[in-house]
């Protein structure tokens, strides 16, 4: 059933795409995993509901209607730490039109270490404390900082692996709102 | 005509194989650091001993030291399993410190090869069933824009009790 003249040419290229999944040392921190550009193929966040440093529910389905920056992030990271006072300034900015950020730690000590870095940071968006489980979800969480921007739908549009550009976000959200 | 049957069902396994790889949790994915294999530890009744870890951390990343500059950081920390020695020490290597795109201050960081000693006093009577000390090496591993989650890593170092 196989059998072909471009057979070699297919199996090259399953090899090239099953390797291509694999995180490697060039790509770690320097790749946008997905760019849709149109709405055929695009993928549904996964849902979720984790509490908040307050307790309170966080449900990502409850966001529906607003542009959505989902940031997978830890106190340890510390690209992480450069992006996060761009994401209080974008909620600051983006707030009313429709955005939010939401912040998902990876720390295994959670809150204990979580709590004094969201008051240090003074963040201003939702933070909760996530789950290997959930970052299954989300198709593995490889390193950190991880990013999806999420439009009005819930449909993943963009993600990014690893320290990404201020202005990169601000395009994305600015081009969903 | 060449049948392709069997090479294209061994490169579908194989990304799936990759494909599984990328999607298992945070926990799991890439290991920035390696221990490389050293030679048994000769144990003499009522002297000492050090004991070598060497680690081999991969290009382009970093593990932080075993006293990092920032409290929000992980150290690196070898510990070790009750063997019948005695654990009296754990010497860690000069660290590097480096400044990075990504941090106010210069971090205190491990890269290319490592080797952290530790010291044990050895008692009069070594069990004769003593064949290797296990322990464990934490570390958390980044590069100039990305870090991978915390590993604890099994350590073994042979020994040589008789």
């Amino acid at each position: 059933m196989f059998s072909s003249t471009k057979m070699p040419f297919l199996i090259a290229l399953t090899a090239l795409l099953g390797f291509a999944s694999c995180v490697e040392d060039a790509t770690v921190g320097d790749s946008t995993v997905q760019a849709a550009s149109d709405n055929k193929e695009l993928t549904p966040a996964p849902d979720f509901t984790l509490k908040d440093v307050e307790g309170r529910e966080v449900t990502l389905s409850d966001y529906k209607g607003k542009v959505v920056l989902l940031n997978f992030w830890a106190t340890w990271c510390g690209p992480c730490k450069i992006e996060m006072p761009w994401f209080v300034e974008f909620q600051r900015k983006y707030k009313d039109q429709g955005f939010s950020v939401i912040a998902v730690s990876l720390d295994d000590e959670g809150w204990e270490v979580v709590r004094p870095f969201t008051d240090e940071y003074e963040l201003n968006f939702p933070v909760v404390v996530g789950t290997n489980e959930m970052a299954d979800e989300f198709g593995g969480v490889a390193a950190l900082p991880t990013t999806f921007i999420i439009d009005k739908q819930g449909r993943i549009r963009n993600s990014h692996m690893g320290l990404a550009g201020r202005g990169e976000y601000e395009e994305e959200i600015e081009g969903l709102l | 005509m060449r049948d392709y049957s069997r090479p294209v069902a061994a490169v579908l396994l194989l990304g799936l194989a990759s494909g599984a790889l990328w999607a298992q949790g945070f926990s799991g994915g890439l290991r920035a650091a390696s221990i490389l294999p050293g030679p048994a530890v000769k144990l003499q009744p009522g002297k000492t001993a050090e004991v070598s870890v060497a680690i081999q951390i991969r290009p382009n990343y970093h593990i932080n030291s075993n006293a990092p500059a920032d409290e929000y950081l992980i150290p690196t920390r070898l510990t070790w399993e009750p063997s019948g020695l005695d654990w009296k020490k754990t010497d860690y290597p000069e660290a590097e410190t480096v400044s990075y795109s990504f941090s106010d201050k210069p971090l205190s960081v491990y890269s290319n090869k490592i080797v952290i000693v530790s010291h044990f006093a050895v008692p009069e009577s070594v069990p004769a069933s003593l064949k290797e000390l296990k322990g464990k090496l934490r570390y958390q591993a980044c590069n100039n824009r990305a870090c991978l989650p915390p590993k604890t890593v099994e350590v073994s170092v042979p020994v040589l009790s008789r």
